[in-house]
């Protein structure tokens, strides 16, 4: 009885990105799991080095490409005119920026044996940095603008439908809370301007980042909002995916600033380097997700089970 | 003296439109006893729609269409059409009538 309801489960779940994204993402983490025990066990930190520099942005470049590939789908089932088709194709070129910069910041922009700028003779340290840099800029700045166009798209369509939810007083506390932290960071920088300091291109091109991540912080808890006000379907299901990445990327961005200003101690800062991984993967569900609804919608990939049902 | 036998064979459709109106109403009395148009319809769709949409958002969209089921298809097409495109919402729903009015 167990095993056929175990082997109906597998049979279900064949066949759909989501679970191959789960499952990889989970093998992975476990796989950095052991790798920090190595380390703490052994007290060598090429365990972890390792695990990050190969493995680990293995990972979030495939995760990345998938979720364009997965994206350009989607965008591809909504026709010209279309409410849906305009918000997809602002998130593809959102996961294109992502792919590139995860091509430029955690293969080229590393020294690691990946990178192929390693293995020339003489491999400059500022080509590497400057790709590193490029790689920061196409995974930050520019993929949370195209990827805050896209949600403000949902965000109207759910207003149109009359499905949008309202943010509640907790919402409004952590975007205030955040805004806080803007407003820290910012004066920080006013301050080192009028001290004289300069600041790269590069840094410059960065500084947009945190507030299109509030933006999108906002964003994510009105989509929210608005899935729990529908009552969770499995088209809400994809918006929800692009929430949670939302939640991670911004809790990984808190935790890099923590760590800066030593608010977090060593070695538990190692945590946070975790953080990218599950948030890449619930950025790849989105599209996963959002395919899997038109298929079973679309009768070419079998309804999963509905509740209620055993 | 025998009856008259009548001409005409008794005929099913009306001839007159009260004829008319009193055969609609028991074609739809016997629909909506079959659960072809009305609240038990729209209870059946709502079942169909909730894993795509929601439960609530479900029960939202079925709420706007009328007691006759005039407009049911007119009515969830283009919500199911904005979040899944109108390829997949015209499959979807072409399935929920096949399923529960054209093959009920």
């Amino acid at each position: 009885m167990l095993l056929a309801r175990i082997k109906d489960r597998v049979a279900e779940e064949r066949g759909r990105f989501s679970t191959l994204i789960l499952g990889t993402t989970a093998a992975y983490l476990f796989m950095g799991v052991a790798a920090a025990v190595a380390w703490s066990a052994t007290g060598q930190t090429a365990w972890i080095e390792y695990f990050f520099q190969i493995p680990g942005a293995l990972l979030l470049v495939w995760l990345a490409v998938a979720e364009m590939a997965l994206g350009i789908r989607v965008w591809r089932c909504f026709g010209a005119g279309e409410p849906l088709r305009r918000a997809w194709l602002f998130i593809v070129c959102s996961s294109a920026s992502a792919v590139l910069g995860y091509l430029y910041s955690q293969l080229l922009g590393v020294s690691s044996k990946l990178n192929p700028l390693s293995h020339m003779s003489n491999p400059s340290p500022a080509l590497i940095q400057r790709m590193r840099e490029l790689g920061l800029l196409l995974g930050g700045t520019v993929r949370f603008a195209f990827l805050a166009a896209g949600l403000s798209c949902v965000l109207a369509l759910y207003r149109r439908s009359g499905f949008m939810g309202r943010l509640r007083r907790r919402d409004w506390l952590l975007l205030g809370a955040l805004a806080v932290y803007l407003v820290v960071e910012y004066g920080d920088v006013l301050v080192a301007l009028r001290a004289g300091t300069r600041f790269s291109l590069s840094t410059i091109l960065g500084w947009p980042v945190d507030p299109l991540l509030w933006l999108l912080m906002g964003e994510a808890l009105l989509i929210v909002r608005s899935v729990q006000k529908t009552g969770l379907g499995w088209i809400g299901r994809c918006w929800a995916a692009f929430s949670v990445a939302i939640f991670l990327t911004v809790l990984g961005d808190v935790g890099l600033l923590a760590t800066a200003y030593d608010y977090i101690p060593w070695p538990l800062s190692a945590v946070t380097w975790f953080i990218w991984m599950p948030a890449a993967a619930a950025f790849a569900l989105g599209p996963a997700y959002q395919l899997e609804a038109i298929q079973m919608a679309s009768g070419e990939l079998p309804e999963r089970r509905r509740w209620g049902n055993s | 003296m025998e009856p008259h036998p009548d001409p005409a064979p008794a005929r099913s459709e009306p001839e007159t439109p009260g004829g008319i109106f009193a055969a609609m109403r028991q074609w739809r009395a016997a629909a909506n006893s079959a659960g072809k148009v009305g609240p038990t319809l729209h209870r059946r769709v709502a079942v169909e729609l909730r894993p795509y949409l929601g439960s609530s958002a479900a029960g939202a969209v079925l709420d706007d269409v009328s007691d006759s089921s005039a407009n049911l298809l007119s009515t969830i097409e283009p919500v199911l059409a904005g979040f899944l495109g109108a390829r997949a919402a015209s499959l979807l729903v072409s399935r929920i009538v096949d399923t529960l009015i054209v093959n009920n």
